[in-house]
């Protein structure tokens, strides 16, 4: 569903050009969840963001659903559903307009988008508040919209980045029961995340970033045997302190 | 998966609308919020009540003032002198004497007495005596007196006051100026003193039963107005409607795009499957809308403040304000607050934060102020030069609708103008709203926005062309004064006037070519024609005059002729010593090669490439149709019509041959014949067809006419179905660029 191909971003500045991703690839099949995993400035975002049309890569290229990023951006953005690590609405409009809204920019039909209105306030919990002003929800009620505007056009990519930054342990459950379901319902999806405990618990696949160059890469029983560390933390900590690392059993 | 499955609207329908339902929104979320209600309606509520007090206070003051400057009365003559100081010392004395006995001096309401000016009774006065051959108007214009008296005698009155007996045949005309509130004030100070003789002697006669038939102190006013005192107020009200019509636009401006970057739903908006060139109109019309409500509302609380104070008149002159003007200057707001909100998006764009976007904008206003404060300069009249500057052009233009003294050529100067510069600005935003170096900071500079293309580009990018227009526009307007400046011979002016052109209309295109580096063979069409379409373009050229000649005859009325003959007869005469062959090169070559090279080259290959070919060819004809209609300050509205019809026909060649020369041919062919049936203009009124005198052409010369222009057509036709066409040609596309 997701492909990527030798990914690679250069950002230009005063003393050359930065690389903040180098040479990235990997795919991500349907009803997947990988989690892109590294720490702060490892190219997490980047990627997520070369993804989906955001932003130009210097070389390589992306496909959503066999669209190339580069050749139809468009129809890439179509099919991905974008949440972003901020929680970022509308102050002056309700959620009900928020979400119809986003459906119109997707050109989703005006009564399928309230039947899904409907459905996603219910799964989300958020129905009480369809019609108050975003400037006056909490942080929870906000990111609960913001889940819902990702699912308004029905993607069958979900693009995921630093989604529990900032939450408390309750909103951060939400996230997670949100990801099931996304999986649930057979969506590819990519979690971009620092923090690894959740990521162990969540993804069926990851993706070691550091520096912009994928490190490891596999399902977590498989990077127990590449790296010979018990957990994701560990593996992270042989990348940042490379003569701490032990050969694989 | 099929539309059913997905619930997706059909894209084409879709996209149809989707820009205007962007405007909505952007629109909802802006009215909604209290910042922009606080400036559309609280400002003018507030401001326009404060600064009419503040006004109405500050005359008043002054007039309350009783240690001002003497009154200065200037009389007519010696002779008149003492009879003026006999009646103005008597009723100064009846005041005086009345003062003693009422405890309120003044019966007169504010308002009246700003409108009309007072003084204190204890002012100081002068009065002097005109040497001869000075005028009183004069001495009260160049305000050597605040007021002038004549003493008019005699038979003057004689049909006025034929049964005057008790007085002799004398009335005082007070003449004031109507913008200086000193010499209003002047006025009623004599004028009260008059009437308390009148109405002493009235009162007499009363007492008396005596018939009263005439008066001691008859007077009347006339009203004498500086101009350079009126503009300067008429000034000021275009001015202040401009900068609250940018105050209006800011604050939606930045919210709508640092704003927004700033919240985190920018990249909501950017990953949405929709061209970034909508979400941008979406959000130009939205801080369209709001700065033109602002504009509104400051135009009606202005209007109504004015009324209310008693200040129209000398805001708006004794002829008020019309509907007409009113939407007249509606439409220069809009033209302008399109402008600038398209540079607001353009500069804000850039910015990251709203903190960031106001510390750009400061300058800006700045920036803006400067040239909005030179309109007020006293004596600044509206010339085509400064037509085409931006902001000055819509002050000045208003201030002109406002005192009825607008040249249409300058009103349609201004409003094209600032059109072309705000289809710029908006191209500019386009090309740094939402790209990734301004949406992630990733090192995105201003230089960007001059950044070379990497690739070489077949034709000219939107934004090139747009600015090339925008440059063009006004330098053609200053260049169409440039000639009169010099005192040349008749075959020097034409020979400037061919520099220019070529200057403006081949070097600068080209110019801007190399430095988008785009190719000049793709952005000129310069692909070799083929044979038919070489004679199909000198058949059409050969013929074509004869119905071009037909539509302007059918669209000038007597007076526009007699305006094009009063143009064109003082060039006709010189044109005449002329030589045949310059006149040719001047007239009929420079203007082809260059004009097609402009319009059919690098405009309509830009357009192509960024729209579909026919809206491509119909935008430069229109183009091309504007640039004929303005020559010096006239407008010559009939010729916008001939011109655009040209224009298609050789944009329609340019597409079909795929090569620039045929239309240059066509157009050499065209202009030539012109200029060569002019140039034997006795000859052919000889042989019965008289131009001149602007007859129909006769019958058989049109159905003649036919017969070349149909082949011409025919040719045009062939060459592009033999293989000859666009498609086998290296005309740019979207796709090839």
């Amino acid at each position: 569903m997701i492909t990527a191909f030798e990914l690679r971003k250069c950002f230009p500045s005063a003393d050359g050009d930065v690389v903040a991703v180098d040479g990235l690839s990997f795919e991500v099949g349907a009803g997947e969840i990988y989690g892109l995993l590294g720490p702060n400035g490892a190219g997490k975002t980047t990627t997520l963001r070369m993804i989906l049309g955001l932003m130009a890569p210097t070389s390589g290229d992306a496909s959503v659903g066999g669209h190339s990023v580069s050749q139809a951006p468009d129809e890439v953005k179509r099919r991905v559903g974008y949440v972003s690590a901020g929680v970022g609405v509308y102050p002056w409009l309700t959620p009900h307009e928020v979400l119809s809204f986003i459906a119109d920019l997707y050109g989703v039909r005006q009564s399928v988008a309230s039947d899904r209105v409907r459905e996603l306030a219910e799964l989300l919990d958020f129905r009480t508040i369809l019609n108050r002003r975003c400037g006056t929800l909490s942080t929870g009620e906000r990111q609960r919209v913001n889940l819902a505007r990702a699912l308004i056009h029905d993607p069958p990519v979900i693009l995921m980045d630093e989604p529990t930054r900032g939450l408390d342990v309750v909103l951060s459950q939400v996230i997670f029961e949100y990801i099931d379901h996304v999986r649930a319902i057979g969506k590819a999806v990519i979690v971009s995340t620092h923090r690894l405990d959740e990521a162990e618990r969540l993804c069926d696949r990851f993706g070691l970033l550091h520096e912009g160059i994928l490190r490891q890469e596999g399902r977590l029983a498989e990077l127990r045997m590449k790296t010979g560390r018990e957990n994701l933390t560990e593996m992270f900590l042989d990348f940042l302190h490379p003569e701490r690392r032990k050969e694989p059993v | 998966m099929t539309e059913r499955e997905t619930g997706f609207a059909n894209p084409t329908g879709f996209a149809r609308g989707r820009t205007w339902r962007l405007a909505i929104k952007e629109l909802r979320e802006t009215l909604r919020d209290r910042r922009t209600i606080a400036t559309l309606v609280l400002m003018p509520l507030l401001v326009y009540p404060l600064l009419g007090a503040t006004v109405q206070m500050f005359l008043l003051q002054n007039l309350q003032s009783g240690d001002g400057p003497p009154i200065c009365i200037a009389i007519d003559s010696k002779q008149s002198a003492p009879m003026f100081e006999r009646v103005f010392v008597a009723g100064h004395r009846i005041l005086s004497s009345q003062k003693q006995d009422e405890p309120s001096p003044s019966s007169s309401r504010p308002v009246d007495r700003l409108l009309r000016g007072n003084t204190a009774d204890d002012q100081a006065m002068e009065m002097f005596t005109l040497d001869e051959g000075d005028s009183l108007e004069d001495a009260v214009l160049e305000q050597r007196a605040h007021i002038g008296v004549r003493v008019v005698t005699g038979h003057a009155i004689e049909s006025e006051r034929a049964n005057t007996e008790s007085f002799p045949d004398i009335r005082y005309e007070l003449i004031y100026e109507q913008y200086s509130s000193s010499s209003r004030s002047a006025f009623e100070f004599v004028t009260e003193r008059l009437r308390a003789v009148n109405e002493a002697w009235m009162l007499q006669l009363l007492g008396q039963n005596g018939l009263a038939t005439g008066k001691p102190a008859a007077f009347s006013e006339k009203v004498v107005t500086s101009e350079r005192q009126q503009m300067s107020l008429i000034s000021f009200v275009p001015l202040v409607l401009v900068l609250m019509t940018i105050t209006g636009a800011v604050y939606p401006a930045i919210d709508l795009t640092a704003g927004e970057r700033e919240r985190g739903t920018m990249e909501i908006l950017i990953a949405a499957p929709i061209p970034r060139m909508s979400l941008l109109f979406g959000k130009f019309v939205a801080v369209l809308t709001v700065a033109m409500l602002t504009a509104i509302f400051n135009m009606a609380a202005m209007l109504f403040t004015a009324t209310s104070l008693g200040l129209g008149k000398l805001l708006f002159g004794d002829a008020g304000i019309s509907v007409l003007v009113l939407l007249q200057i509606l439409l220069l707001l809009f033209v302008f607050a399109a402008f600038f909100s398209a540079v607001l998006l353009g500069v804000t764009s850039f910015a990251r934060s709203f903190k960031e976007a106001q510390a750009y904008l400061i300058p800006l206003m700045l920036i803006s102020l400067a040239p909005g404060l030179v309109s007020l300069m006293p004596g600044l009249t509206t010339s085509p030069g400064l037509a085409v500057v931006p902001l000055v052009n819509i002050v000045l233009v208003a201030r002109d609708l406002l005192s009825g003294t607008i040249q249409p050529g300058l009103f349609a100067m201004a409003i094209i103008a600032t059109l072309f510069y705000g289809l710029l600005a908006l191209a500019v935003a386009a090309r740094v709203f939402g790209t990734d170096p301004v949406l992630y900071g990733s090192a995105g500079t201003w230089k960007d926005l001059l950044r070379r293309p990497a690739e070489l580009q077949a034709a000219p990018s939107m934004p090139a062309a747009l600015f090339c227009l925008a440059l063009l526009f006004p330098s053609f307007i200053v260049a169409g004064g440039l000639p009169a400046q010099f005192n040349f011979s008749m075959r020097g002016l034409l020979m400037l006037n061919a520099l220019l052109t070529t200057l403006l209309f081949f070097v600068v295109p080209l110019l801007f070519t190399r430095c988008t580096y785009t190719q000049t063979s793709t952005a000129f069409s310069l692909s070799s024609p083929s044979w038919r379409s070489v004679l199909g373009a000198v058949l059409i050229g050969t013929a074509l005059w004869v119905f071009v000649y037909e539509i302007e005859l059918f669209l000038l009325s007597a007076n526009r002729v007699s305006l094009i003959k009063e143009l064109y007869e003082s060039i006709k005469v010189g044109l005449g010593d002329v030589p045949l062959g310059w006149k040719l090169f001047c007239l009929a070559v420079v203007p082809a090669v260059c004009e097609e090279w402009f319009f059919r080259g690098f405009l309509l290959n830009a357009f192509r490439r960024n729209s579909n070919t026919l809206a491509a060819v119909i935008a430069s004809s229109i183009l091309f149709g504007l640039f004929h209609v303005l020559v010096r300050e006239k407008l010559l509205v009939e010729r916008l019509l001939p011109s655009t019809l040209m224009g298609l026909l050789l944009g329609w060649v340019c597409v079909r041959t795929g090569s620039l020369f045929p239309g240059i041919l066509l157009h050499f062919i065209h202009n030539g014949l012109l200029v060569s049936i002019s140039a034997f203009e006795q000859q052919i009124q000889a042989w019965g067809i008289g131009i001149s005198e602007q007859q129909h052409l006769p019958a058989g010369l049109l159905l003649g006419a036919l017969l070349p222009v149909g082949i011409g057509f025919l040719l045009l036709i062939w060459s592009e179905t033999c293989g000859r066409g666009p498609a086998h040609t290296s005309a740019p596309s979207a796709e090839g660029a």
